[in-house]
Protein backbone atom coordinates (compact mmCIF):
# COMPACT_ATOMS: atom_id res chain seq x y z
CA UNK A 1 0.00 0.00 0.00
CA UNK A 2 1.19 3.49 -0.68
CA UNK A 3 -0.30 6.89 -0.01
CA UNK A 4 0.38 10.29 -1.45
CA UNK A 5 -1.11 13.72 -1.27
CA UNK A 6 -2.66 15.20 -4.38
CA UNK A 7 -3.99 18.62 -5.28
CA UNK A 8 -6.83 18.77 -7.77
CA UNK A 9 -9.74 20.86 -8.92
CA UNK A 10 -9.61 24.29 -10.47
CA UNK A 11 -6.16 25.76 -9.85
CA UNK A 12 -5.35 22.83 -7.59
CA UNK A 13 -7.20 24.27 -4.64
CA UNK A 14 -8.61 20.96 -3.43
CA UNK A 15 -6.62 18.44 -1.43
CA UNK A 16 -6.80 14.73 -0.85
CA UNK A 17 -4.84 11.63 0.05
CA UNK A 18 -4.71 8.88 -2.57
CA UNK A 19 -4.33 5.36 -1.18
CA UNK A 20 -3.31 2.67 -3.62
CA UNK A 21 -2.79 -1.05 -3.17
CA UNK A 22 0.55 -2.53 -4.17
CA UNK A 23 -1.17 -4.02 -7.20
CA UNK A 24 -4.13 -1.96 -8.35
CA UNK A 25 -6.80 -3.40 -10.64
CA UNK A 26 -7.87 -0.67 -13.09
CA UNK A 27 -11.10 -2.54 -13.79
CA UNK A 28 -12.29 -1.92 -10.25
CA UNK A 29 -14.05 1.27 -9.16
CA UNK A 30 -12.18 3.65 -6.90
CA UNK A 31 -13.73 4.93 -3.68
CA UNK A 32 -14.13 8.63 -2.94
CA UNK A 33 -14.56 9.66 0.69
CA UNK A 34 -15.69 13.25 1.33
CA UNK A 35 -15.54 14.95 4.72
CA UNK A 36 -17.80 13.94 7.56
CA UNK A 37 -19.17 17.18 9.00
CA UNK A 38 -16.45 19.77 9.44
CA UNK A 39 -13.72 17.29 10.41
CA UNK A 40 -10.84 17.14 7.97
CA UNK A 41 -10.21 14.17 5.70
CA UNK A 42 -8.87 11.90 8.46
CA UNK A 43 -12.48 11.54 9.55
CA UNK A 44 -14.03 11.14 12.97
CA UNK A 45 -11.82 8.97 15.18
CA UNK A 46 -9.52 8.59 12.13
CA UNK A 47 -12.21 6.51 10.44
CA UNK A 48 -11.45 7.65 6.88
CA UNK A 49 -7.76 6.80 7.25
CA UNK A 50 -8.41 3.34 8.64
CA UNK A 51 -11.06 2.70 5.99
CA UNK A 52 -8.79 3.85 3.15
CA UNK A 53 -5.99 1.59 4.36
CA UNK A 54 -8.34 -1.37 4.73
CA UNK A 55 -9.60 -0.75 1.19
CA UNK A 56 -6.03 -0.66 -0.11
CA UNK A 57 -5.31 -3.94 1.65
CA UNK A 58 -8.31 -5.36 -0.21
CA UNK A 59 -6.95 -4.08 -3.53
CA UNK A 60 -9.10 -0.94 -3.85
CA UNK A 61 -7.92 2.58 -4.72
CA UNK A 62 -9.42 5.39 -2.66
CA UNK A 63 -9.18 9.14 -2.31
CA UNK A 64 -10.14 10.80 0.94
CA UNK A 65 -10.76 14.42 0.21
CA UNK A 66 -11.18 17.75 1.87
CA UNK A 67 -14.13 19.57 0.41
CA UNK A 68 -13.59 23.23 -0.43
CA UNK A 69 -13.07 25.27 2.72
CA UNK A 70 -12.44 22.24 4.95
CA UNK A 71 -9.18 20.60 6.06
CA UNK A 72 -6.43 21.59 3.64
CA UNK A 73 -8.64 22.69 0.75
CA UNK A 74 -9.16 26.31 -0.14
CA UNK A 75 -12.63 27.82 -0.18
CA UNK A 76 -14.14 28.35 -3.62
CA UNK A 77 -14.88 32.07 -4.01
CA UNK A 78 -18.52 32.82 -4.59
CA UNK A 79 -19.75 29.33 -3.88
CA UNK A 80 -22.95 29.32 -1.89
CA UNK A 81 -25.66 26.91 -0.89
CA UNK A 82 -25.32 23.20 -1.50
CA UNK A 83 -21.68 23.12 -2.22
CA UNK A 84 -19.66 19.94 -2.30
CA UNK A 85 -20.79 17.68 -5.16
CA UNK A 86 -18.53 19.62 -7.60
CA UNK A 87 -15.56 18.69 -5.40
CA UNK A 88 -16.33 15.00 -5.82
CA UNK A 89 -16.65 15.50 -9.57
CA UNK A 90 -13.28 17.24 -9.56
CA UNK A 91 -11.86 14.24 -7.67
CA UNK A 92 -13.20 11.92 -10.36
CA UNK A 93 -11.58 14.07 -13.05
CA UNK A 94 -8.28 13.90 -11.18
CA UNK A 95 -8.39 10.11 -10.92
CA UNK A 96 -9.61 9.71 -14.51
CA UNK A 97 -6.40 11.39 -15.60
CA UNK A 98 -4.43 8.73 -13.72
CA UNK A 99 -6.29 5.72 -15.19
CA UNK A 100 -6.47 3.99 -11.85
CA UNK A 101 -10.02 2.71 -11.89
CA UNK A 102 -13.17 1.93 -13.75
CA UNK A 103 -15.92 4.11 -12.33
CA UNK A 104 -16.34 5.41 -8.82
CA UNK A 105 -17.99 4.62 -5.54
CA UNK A 106 -18.89 7.63 -3.42
CA UNK A 107 -18.93 6.80 0.26
CA UNK A 108 -20.25 9.40 2.66
CA UNK A 109 -20.97 9.57 6.34
CA UNK A 110 -23.76 11.88 7.56
CA UNK A 111 -23.12 15.19 5.77
CA UNK A 112 -20.80 13.25 3.49
CA UNK A 113 -23.75 11.04 2.54
CA UNK A 114 -25.53 14.13 1.29
CA UNK A 115 -22.48 15.05 -0.80
CA UNK A 116 -22.26 11.48 -2.09
CA UNK A 117 -25.93 11.49 -3.10
CA UNK A 118 -25.63 14.81 -4.92
CA UNK A 119 -22.48 13.69 -6.73
CA UNK A 120 -24.06 10.37 -7.73
CA UNK A 121 -27.12 12.16 -9.06
CA UNK A 122 -25.18 14.26 -11.46
CA UNK A 123 -22.40 12.02 -12.68
CA UNK A 124 -22.74 8.74 -14.60
CA UNK A 125 -19.20 7.75 -13.63
CA UNK A 126 -20.58 6.87 -10.20
CA UNK A 127 -21.32 3.13 -10.21
CA UNK A 128 -21.88 2.73 -6.49
CA UNK A 129 -22.75 4.80 -3.46
CA UNK A 130 -22.64 4.09 0.24
CA UNK A 131 -24.57 6.31 2.60
CA UNK A 132 -24.06 6.10 6.35
CA UNK A 133 -26.74 8.04 8.20
CA UNK A 134 -27.76 9.77 5.02
CA UNK A 135 -31.24 10.92 4.07
CA UNK A 136 -34.14 9.73 6.17
CA UNK A 137 -37.80 9.93 5.18
CA UNK A 138 -40.50 9.21 7.67
CA UNK A 139 -43.31 6.70 7.32
CA UNK A 140 -46.53 6.02 9.28
CA UNK A 141 -44.73 3.24 11.13
CA UNK A 142 -41.92 5.61 12.02
CA UNK A 143 -44.42 7.85 13.83
CA UNK A 144 -45.98 4.93 15.68
CA UNK A 145 -42.53 3.72 16.81
CA UNK A 146 -41.56 7.20 17.84
CA UNK A 147 -44.64 7.61 19.97
CA UNK A 148 -44.10 4.23 21.61
CA UNK A 149 -40.41 4.95 22.20
CA UNK A 150 -41.16 8.28 23.78
CA UNK A 151 -43.63 6.71 26.16
CA UNK A 152 -41.18 3.96 27.06
CA UNK A 153 -38.07 6.05 27.33
CA UNK A 154 -39.30 9.47 28.34
CA UNK A 155 -38.16 9.08 31.92
CA UNK A 156 -34.53 8.61 31.03
CA UNK A 157 -33.99 10.63 27.89
CA UNK A 158 -33.66 14.34 27.89
CA UNK A 159 -35.87 16.04 25.33
CA UNK A 160 -33.96 17.13 22.31
CA UNK A 161 -33.58 20.85 22.40
CA UNK A 162 -34.11 22.79 19.22
CA UNK A 163 -31.18 25.07 18.62
CA UNK A 164 -30.76 27.88 16.15
CA UNK A 165 -28.59 26.81 13.26
CA UNK A 166 -25.92 28.60 11.34
CA UNK A 167 -25.13 27.64 7.79
CA UNK A 168 -21.92 25.86 6.82
CA UNK A 169 -21.02 28.36 4.16
CA UNK A 170 -17.91 30.11 3.05
CA UNK A 171 -19.09 33.21 4.85
CA UNK A 172 -19.27 31.35 8.13
CA UNK A 173 -15.51 31.70 8.46
CA UNK A 174 -14.66 32.55 11.98
CA UNK A 175 -18.29 32.14 12.98
CA UNK A 176 -17.64 28.41 13.09
CA UNK A 177 -15.56 29.07 16.12
CA UNK A 178 -17.74 28.92 19.18
CA UNK A 179 -20.45 27.13 17.21
CA UNK A 180 -21.60 23.87 18.69
CA UNK A 181 -21.59 21.09 16.15
CA UNK A 182 -25.33 20.61 16.33
CA UNK A 183 -25.82 24.27 15.46
CA UNK A 184 -24.18 23.84 12.09
CA UNK A 185 -26.61 23.32 9.23
CA UNK A 186 -25.18 20.91 6.69
CA UNK A 187 -27.91 20.31 4.14
CA UNK A 188 -31.61 20.26 3.46
CA UNK A 189 -33.36 16.93 3.12
CA UNK A 190 -34.70 16.42 -0.41
CA UNK A 191 -38.44 16.03 -0.70
CA UNK A 192 -39.76 12.50 -1.02
CA UNK A 193 -40.65 13.25 -4.64
CA UNK A 194 -37.11 14.43 -5.39
CA UNK A 195 -35.61 11.41 -3.63
CA UNK A 196 -37.89 9.10 -5.60
CA UNK A 197 -36.72 10.62 -8.88
CA UNK A 198 -33.09 10.23 -7.85
CA UNK A 199 -33.60 6.59 -6.88
CA UNK A 200 -35.26 5.90 -10.25
CA UNK A 201 -32.18 7.38 -11.87
CA UNK A 202 -29.80 5.34 -9.70
CA UNK A 203 -31.68 2.15 -10.52
CA UNK A 204 -31.78 2.94 -14.23
CA UNK A 205 -27.99 3.21 -14.11
CA UNK A 206 -27.84 -0.06 -12.14
CA UNK A 207 -25.83 1.59 -9.41
CA UNK A 208 -24.89 -0.44 -6.37
CA UNK A 209 -26.37 1.19 -3.28
CA UNK A 210 -25.55 0.68 0.38
CA UNK A 211 -27.64 2.41 3.01
CA UNK A 212 -26.57 2.12 6.65
CA UNK A 213 -28.42 3.72 9.52
CA UNK A 214 -26.95 3.89 13.03
CA UNK A 215 -28.36 4.80 16.41
CA UNK A 216 -27.13 8.37 15.91
CA UNK A 217 -30.16 8.99 13.71
CA UNK A 218 -32.67 6.97 15.69
CA UNK A 219 -34.82 10.07 16.05
CA UNK A 220 -35.22 10.07 12.27
CA UNK A 221 -34.84 6.40 11.38
CA UNK A 222 -36.22 3.93 13.87
CA UNK A 223 -36.75 0.52 12.25
CA UNK A 224 -34.82 -1.60 9.77
CA UNK A 225 -37.13 -1.35 6.76
CA UNK A 226 -37.99 2.35 6.99
CA UNK A 227 -36.17 3.23 3.78
CA UNK A 228 -37.99 0.51 1.82
CA UNK A 229 -41.37 1.51 3.21
CA UNK A 230 -40.68 5.15 2.37
CA UNK A 231 -39.58 4.19 -1.16
CA UNK A 232 -41.21 0.90 -2.16
CA UNK A 233 -39.57 1.02 -5.59
CA UNK A 234 -36.39 -0.17 -3.84
CA UNK A 235 -38.08 -3.41 -2.83
CA UNK A 236 -36.43 -6.20 -4.75
CA UNK A 237 -33.74 -4.00 -6.27
CA UNK A 238 -30.89 -6.51 -6.32
CA UNK A 239 -28.09 -3.95 -6.14
CA UNK A 240 -29.33 -2.38 -2.93
CA UNK A 241 -28.16 -3.32 0.55
CA UNK A 242 -29.79 -1.87 3.64
CA UNK A 243 -28.36 -2.22 7.13
CA UNK A 244 -29.78 -0.88 10.38
CA UNK A 245 -27.14 -0.93 13.14
CA UNK A 246 -28.64 0.89 16.12
CA UNK A 247 -25.72 0.02 18.41
CA UNK A 248 -23.28 1.90 16.12
CA UNK A 249 -22.65 5.62 15.73
CA UNK A 250 -21.33 7.81 12.95
CA UNK A 251 -18.58 9.41 15.00
CA UNK A 252 -17.15 5.95 15.62
CA UNK A 253 -16.14 6.59 19.20
CA UNK A 254 -15.89 2.84 19.85
CA UNK A 255 -13.13 0.96 18.08
CA UNK A 256 -15.26 -2.19 17.97
CA UNK A 257 -18.01 -0.36 16.07
CA UNK A 258 -15.50 1.34 13.81
CA UNK A 259 -13.81 -1.92 12.88
CA UNK A 260 -17.13 -3.66 12.33
CA UNK A 261 -18.26 -0.81 10.08
CA UNK A 262 -15.03 -0.98 8.09
CA UNK A 263 -15.58 -4.71 7.57
CA UNK A 264 -19.11 -4.07 6.30
CA UNK A 265 -17.94 -1.33 3.96
CA UNK A 266 -14.94 -3.16 2.54
CA UNK A 267 -16.85 -6.37 1.93
CA UNK A 268 -19.53 -4.38 0.11
CA UNK A 269 -17.09 -2.31 -1.94
CA UNK A 270 -15.21 -5.29 -3.31
CA UNK A 271 -18.45 -6.68 -4.71
CA UNK A 272 -19.32 -3.53 -6.66
CA UNK A 273 -18.62 -4.10 -10.37
CA UNK A 274 -16.65 -1.52 -12.33
CA UNK A 275 -18.04 0.70 -15.02
CA UNK A 276 -18.97 -1.25 -18.16
CA UNK A 277 -16.90 -0.22 -21.19
CA UNK B 1 10.42 0.13 10.74
CA UNK B 2 9.79 3.87 10.97
CA UNK B 3 6.49 4.94 9.46
CA UNK B 4 6.29 7.93 7.11
CA UNK B 5 4.91 11.08 8.67
CA UNK B 6 2.48 13.40 6.96
CA UNK B 7 3.30 17.12 6.97
CA UNK B 8 2.29 20.33 5.26
CA UNK B 9 4.95 22.91 4.54
CA UNK B 10 3.89 26.54 4.28
CA UNK B 11 6.51 28.47 2.37
CA UNK B 12 6.92 32.09 3.41
CA UNK B 13 5.57 34.97 1.43
CA UNK B 14 7.69 38.07 0.82
CA UNK B 15 10.88 38.60 2.78
CA UNK B 16 11.95 35.30 4.33
CA UNK B 17 12.72 35.15 8.02
CA UNK B 18 15.52 33.10 9.50
CA UNK B 19 13.24 31.36 11.98
CA UNK B 20 11.20 28.36 10.92
CA UNK B 21 8.15 27.42 13.00
CA UNK B 22 7.05 23.86 13.70
CA UNK B 23 3.44 23.56 14.83
CA UNK B 24 3.01 20.77 17.39
CA UNK B 25 -0.63 19.77 17.48
CA UNK B 26 -2.62 18.30 20.35
CA UNK B 27 -4.03 14.82 20.89
CA UNK B 28 -7.18 13.02 19.69
CA UNK B 29 -10.31 15.12 19.75
CA UNK B 30 -8.30 18.31 20.25
CA UNK B 31 -6.20 17.45 17.19
CA UNK B 32 -9.36 17.04 15.11
CA UNK B 33 -10.97 20.20 16.47
CA UNK B 34 -7.94 22.35 15.77
CA UNK B 35 -6.88 21.06 12.35
CA UNK B 36 -8.32 23.91 10.32
CA UNK B 37 -7.41 26.49 12.96
CA UNK B 38 -3.75 25.46 12.94
CA UNK B 39 -3.80 25.64 9.15
CA UNK B 40 -5.02 29.21 9.41
CA UNK B 41 -2.31 29.96 11.94
CA UNK B 42 0.33 28.46 9.63
CA UNK B 43 -0.94 30.58 6.75
CA UNK B 44 -0.89 33.74 8.85
CA UNK B 45 2.67 33.03 10.00
CA UNK B 46 3.87 32.24 6.49
CA UNK B 47 2.35 35.48 5.24
CA UNK B 48 4.60 37.18 7.80
CA UNK B 49 7.66 35.53 6.27
CA UNK B 50 8.08 32.42 8.44
CA UNK B 51 8.50 28.99 6.91
CA UNK B 52 6.03 26.79 8.81
CA UNK B 53 5.62 23.04 9.06
CA UNK B 54 2.50 21.29 10.36
CA UNK B 55 2.58 17.53 10.74
CA UNK B 56 0.74 14.54 12.21
CA UNK B 57 2.40 12.44 14.91
CA UNK B 58 3.00 8.75 14.26
CA UNK B 59 -0.21 6.74 14.38
CA UNK B 60 -2.41 9.84 14.10
CA UNK B 61 -4.10 11.67 11.23
CA UNK B 62 -2.59 10.90 7.84
CA UNK B 63 0.76 9.73 9.20
CA UNK B 64 1.74 6.12 9.10
CA UNK B 65 1.43 3.78 12.00
CA UNK B 66 -1.15 2.48 14.38
CA UNK B 67 -2.29 4.62 17.28
CA UNK B 68 -2.17 1.55 19.50
CA UNK B 69 1.60 1.83 19.64
CA UNK B 70 1.57 5.54 20.48
CA UNK B 71 4.10 6.73 23.07
CA UNK B 72 5.47 10.10 24.15
CA UNK B 73 9.02 9.16 23.14
CA UNK B 74 7.89 8.42 19.61
CA UNK B 75 6.04 11.69 19.28
CA UNK B 76 8.97 13.67 20.69
CA UNK B 77 11.18 12.01 18.09
CA UNK B 78 8.60 13.01 15.47
CA UNK B 79 9.05 16.67 16.49
CA UNK B 80 12.79 16.25 16.05
CA UNK B 81 12.22 14.87 12.55
CA UNK B 82 9.84 17.70 11.71
CA UNK B 83 12.32 20.35 12.84
CA UNK B 84 15.09 18.73 10.80
CA UNK B 85 12.80 18.52 7.78
CA UNK B 86 11.92 22.20 8.07
CA UNK B 87 15.59 23.18 8.24
CA UNK B 88 16.44 21.03 5.24
CA UNK B 89 13.48 22.11 3.14
CA UNK B 90 13.72 25.83 3.72
CA UNK B 91 17.24 26.56 4.91
CA UNK B 92 15.99 28.31 8.04
CA UNK B 93 18.75 28.60 10.64
CA UNK B 94 16.70 28.65 13.82
CA UNK B 95 13.58 26.86 14.99
CA UNK B 96 10.58 27.93 17.04
CA UNK B 97 8.25 25.21 18.31
CA UNK B 98 4.67 26.33 18.72
CA UNK B 99 2.68 23.77 20.68
CA UNK B 100 -1.06 23.71 21.19
CA UNK B 101 -2.33 22.07 24.40
CA UNK B 102 -0.72 18.61 24.61
CA UNK B 103 1.57 19.72 21.80
CA UNK B 104 2.95 22.39 24.14
CA UNK B 105 3.91 19.71 26.67
CA UNK B 106 5.54 17.62 23.95
CA UNK B 107 7.38 20.61 22.51
CA UNK B 108 8.84 21.43 25.92
CA UNK B 109 9.88 17.81 26.34
CA UNK B 110 11.60 17.86 22.95
CA UNK B 111 13.59 20.95 23.89
CA UNK B 112 14.30 19.97 27.51
CA UNK B 113 15.67 16.58 26.51
CA UNK B 114 17.87 18.15 23.86
CA UNK B 115 16.07 16.40 21.04
CA UNK B 116 15.40 19.74 19.34
CA UNK B 117 17.61 22.81 19.45
CA UNK B 118 15.08 25.63 19.33
CA UNK B 119 15.60 29.33 19.80
CA UNK B 120 12.02 29.87 20.93
CA UNK B 121 8.94 28.02 22.11
CA UNK B 122 5.34 29.24 22.20
CA UNK B 123 2.95 27.39 24.49
CA UNK B 124 -0.69 27.86 23.45
CA UNK B 125 -3.24 26.86 26.10
CA UNK B 126 -0.68 24.56 27.63
CA UNK B 127 -2.21 22.38 30.37
CA UNK B 128 -0.83 22.93 33.89
CA UNK B 129 0.80 19.49 33.62
CA UNK B 130 0.54 16.19 31.81
CA UNK B 131 -1.24 14.73 34.79
CA UNK B 132 -3.92 17.43 34.65
CA UNK B 133 -4.25 16.93 30.90
CA UNK B 134 -4.82 13.19 31.33
CA UNK B 135 -7.33 13.74 34.13
CA UNK B 136 -9.20 16.23 31.99
CA UNK B 137 -9.39 13.78 29.09
CA UNK B 138 -10.62 11.04 31.38
CA UNK B 139 -13.30 13.32 32.81
CA UNK B 140 -14.33 14.32 29.30
CA UNK B 141 -14.52 10.65 28.34
CA UNK B 142 -16.81 9.90 31.26
CA UNK B 143 -18.98 12.89 30.44
CA UNK B 144 -19.17 11.93 26.75
CA UNK B 145 -20.10 8.35 27.55
CA UNK B 146 -22.77 9.54 29.96
CA UNK B 147 -24.13 12.01 27.43
CA UNK B 148 -24.24 9.45 24.62
CA UNK B 149 -25.89 6.92 26.91
CA UNK B 150 -28.55 9.42 27.93
CA UNK B 151 -29.24 10.44 24.35
CA UNK B 152 -29.74 6.88 23.14
CA UNK B 153 -32.55 4.48 23.78
CA UNK B 154 -31.92 1.33 25.78
CA UNK B 155 -31.81 -0.86 22.70
CA UNK B 156 -29.31 1.36 20.89
CA UNK B 157 -26.62 1.79 23.50
CA UNK B 158 -23.04 1.75 22.26
CA UNK B 159 -20.86 -1.14 23.37
CA UNK B 160 -18.76 -0.28 26.42
CA UNK B 161 -15.40 1.37 25.66
CA UNK B 162 -12.32 -0.81 25.55
CA UNK B 163 -9.67 -0.13 28.18
CA UNK B 164 -7.29 1.14 25.54
CA UNK B 165 -9.48 3.78 23.94
CA UNK B 166 -10.47 7.23 25.11
CA UNK B 167 -12.86 9.70 23.52
CA UNK B 168 -12.88 7.59 20.37
CA UNK B 169 -9.10 7.50 20.01
CA UNK B 170 -6.41 4.99 20.76
CA UNK B 171 -5.20 5.15 24.36
CA UNK B 172 -2.74 2.31 24.73
CA UNK B 173 -1.62 1.04 28.08
CA UNK B 174 1.24 3.14 29.36
CA UNK B 175 0.34 6.30 27.46
CA UNK B 176 -1.45 7.88 30.42
CA UNK B 177 1.60 7.31 32.62
CA UNK B 178 3.85 8.64 29.87
CA UNK B 179 1.88 11.84 29.52
CA UNK B 180 1.34 12.10 33.27
CA UNK B 181 5.09 12.45 33.75
CA UNK B 182 5.26 15.57 31.59
CA UNK B 183 5.61 18.71 33.70
CA UNK B 184 3.76 21.95 33.06
CA UNK B 185 5.73 25.11 32.42
CA UNK B 186 9.39 24.12 32.74
CA UNK B 187 11.99 26.35 34.24
CA UNK B 188 15.26 27.06 32.51
CA UNK B 189 14.24 26.21 28.98
CA UNK B 190 16.90 27.56 26.65
CA UNK B 191 15.79 30.37 24.37
CA UNK B 192 12.71 32.45 24.40
CA UNK B 193 9.52 31.15 26.06
CA UNK B 194 6.15 32.65 25.12
CA UNK B 195 3.02 31.73 27.01
CA UNK B 196 -0.19 32.04 24.97
CA UNK B 197 -3.55 31.89 26.71
CA UNK B 198 -6.75 33.67 27.56
CA UNK B 199 -7.28 32.12 30.96
CA UNK B 200 -3.92 31.18 32.45
CA UNK B 201 -1.31 33.64 33.61
CA UNK B 202 2.35 32.64 33.57
CA UNK B 203 4.94 33.69 36.15
CA UNK B 204 6.04 37.32 35.78
CA UNK B 205 9.33 36.32 34.27
CA UNK B 206 7.65 34.65 31.30
CA UNK B 207 6.63 36.56 28.21
CA UNK B 208 2.95 36.12 27.45
CA UNK B 209 0.35 36.78 24.78
CA UNK B 210 -3.13 37.33 26.15
CA UNK B 211 -5.86 35.96 23.86
CA UNK B 212 -9.46 37.06 23.39
CA UNK B 213 -10.80 33.56 22.59
CA UNK B 214 -11.47 30.66 24.93
CA UNK B 215 -10.55 27.16 23.75
CA UNK B 216 -13.41 25.38 25.56
CA UNK B 217 -11.09 22.39 25.93
CA UNK B 218 -13.04 20.97 28.86
CA UNK B 219 -16.51 21.40 27.39
CA UNK B 220 -17.93 18.06 26.33
CA UNK B 221 -20.55 19.86 24.22
CA UNK B 222 -17.75 21.19 22.02
CA UNK B 223 -15.72 18.05 21.81
CA UNK B 224 -16.42 17.69 18.08
CA UNK B 225 -16.77 21.39 17.29
CA UNK B 226 -14.12 23.21 15.28
CA UNK B 227 -11.56 25.43 16.97
CA UNK B 228 -10.86 28.33 14.61
CA UNK B 229 -10.17 31.36 16.81
CA UNK B 230 -9.59 33.98 14.12
CA UNK B 231 -8.85 36.96 16.37
CA UNK B 232 -6.42 34.97 18.51
CA UNK B 233 -4.66 33.60 15.44
CA UNK B 234 -4.13 37.11 14.11
CA UNK B 235 -2.76 38.31 17.45
CA UNK B 236 -0.33 35.40 17.81
CA UNK B 237 0.92 35.79 14.24
CA UNK B 238 1.48 39.51 14.72
CA UNK B 239 3.29 39.10 18.03
CA UNK B 240 5.58 36.37 16.73
CA UNK B 241 6.32 38.48 13.65
CA UNK B 242 7.25 41.34 15.96
CA UNK B 243 9.61 39.30 18.03
CA UNK B 244 11.26 36.57 15.97
CA UNK B 245 13.89 37.13 13.26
Amino acid sequence: MNERAISFGESGSLFGILSQPDVADPLRPAVLIPNTGVSHRAGPSRMHVELARALAAAGVVSLRIDNAGLGDSEPIPGRLGDPFAPDLRAAMDALDARNLSSGYIVLGIHSGAHDAHQAARGDPRVVGAAFIDGYTHRTPRYWINRTMDRLADSARRANAELRPQIGLTRQSGDALHDALLNEIHYYDLPTAARMQLDLVEFMRREMSLLYIYTGDVENEYNYPGQLIEAFPLLRGYRRMTLRHIPEADHRFIRRASREAMIDVLVSWVIRVPGQPH
Amino acid sequence: MAQPLFGMLHRPAGAVRRTGIVLCTSWGTEYLRSYRGLRQLAQALSHSGFPVLRFDYSGTGDSGGDGRSARVDTWTADITLAAAELRTSTGCDSICLLGLRFGALLAQEAIATGAVAASAIALWDSPPSGEVFVRNLQQMDEALNEKVSQQRRRRSQLPPPARDELLGHEWPEGLAADIGRLPGLRKELPGRVIFVSRDRTPPDSVESIRLPDAGHWSDVERIHSPWIPGPSIRIVAERLADGLP
